[in-house]
């Protein structure tokens, strides 16, 4: 995966998260590879990507730094997992994913539906031959999430 | 006014329906793909706009767009179909093929109302 193509995921998350939950976010460390099997926080966001790449986005966050965005996206309180967060936290990455794909014009990409999932210290791990590129971030109100990004060119 | 929402998230749907009721609308409908729409268009006959999402499971919007056009009842029924950017190119394609107006998501609810005000606008006005 060439390193470039993570800056319109950075870009799209910026935008996206300013727009839609009006909560600004910004790097908070290095971009890592990370191969393996390998830890995230308690709440993952996750689609696949098709077409001309094979490889997925993930956001990941502790699970109150999701409640914290996805209650700015729909300008409400939410305390506790339910289907807002994790309907709202699916959207908010489906748009994100689609603003940072378009910016990818060398490649003709398609994006799957949007998969979230909570649980305490979960491990993950990918295709051995891909790679993800880590992006960790945070928001000026507080809070730190994760960009992980995967995408092998077919 | 009735307004008809399509989108398979129930939270960009409340957000719509938010930014619609400070517009003073409030019969709202409300489906969470194509083909649950079209059932509501069938009954409810004097919906008056239709905000569409794109990409949905069942029916997508473009599917759903073909039959609403196709149908000599909602033939005329203004539409806005929402849509990540990188849908862009195929709404273009849309509107073509008889959508009224677009929105690209992230957008903010000022930027929905402005669209919906300016979509009813060139429709009242011809």
């Amino acid at each position: 995966m060439k390193s470039e193509y993570v800056i319109p995921f950075i870009d799209a998350a910026v935008d996206t998260f300013e727009t839609m939950c009006d909560m600004t976010p910004k790097r908070c460390g290095d971009i890592v590879l990370e191969k393996g099997v390998f830890p995230t926080y308690d709440t993952i966001a996750i689609l696949g990507m098709s077409g001309t790449v094979r490889g997925a986005v993930m956001l990941t966050m502790p699970t109150d730094v999701a409640c914290k965005l996805v209650g700015g996206f729909v300008g409400e309180e939410i305390e506790e997992v339910n289907a807002e967060l994790t309907d709202g936290l699916g959207e908010l990455l489906n748009i994100l994913a689609g603003a940072a794909i378009a910016k990818l014009t060398d490649l003709k990409i398609k994006i799957s539906l949007p998969t979230v999932l909570i649980g305490k210290t979960p491990m993950l791990s990918g295709n051995q031959n891909s790679p993800w590129l880590i992006v960790p971030m945070s928001f000026d109100t507080g809070g730190k999430f994760v960009i992980k990004i995967t995408m092998e060119e077919l | 006014m009735k307004v008809l929402l399509v989108d398979d998230s129930t939270t960009m749907r409340k957000i719509q329906k938010r930014t619609l009721a400070q517009m003073g609308v409030e019969d709202i409908f409300e489906a969470a793909n194509g083909a649950a729409a079209l059932k509501i268009l069938e009954e409810q006959t004097d919906i008056e706009l239709m905000l569409c999402d794109v990409n949905m499971p069942e029916m997508d919007g473009f599917e759903t767009l073909d039959n609403v056009r196709k149908n000599a009842a909602t033939a005329k029924l203004p539409v806005i179909m929402c849509t990540s950017v990188a849908e862009k190119d195929q709404v273009l394609r849309a509107i073509k093929a008889g959508a009224n107006n677009y929105i690209v998501k992230p957008f903010k609810p000022d930027d929905l109302k402005e669209k919906i005000e300016a979509t009813l606008a060139k429709v009242k006005g011809g």
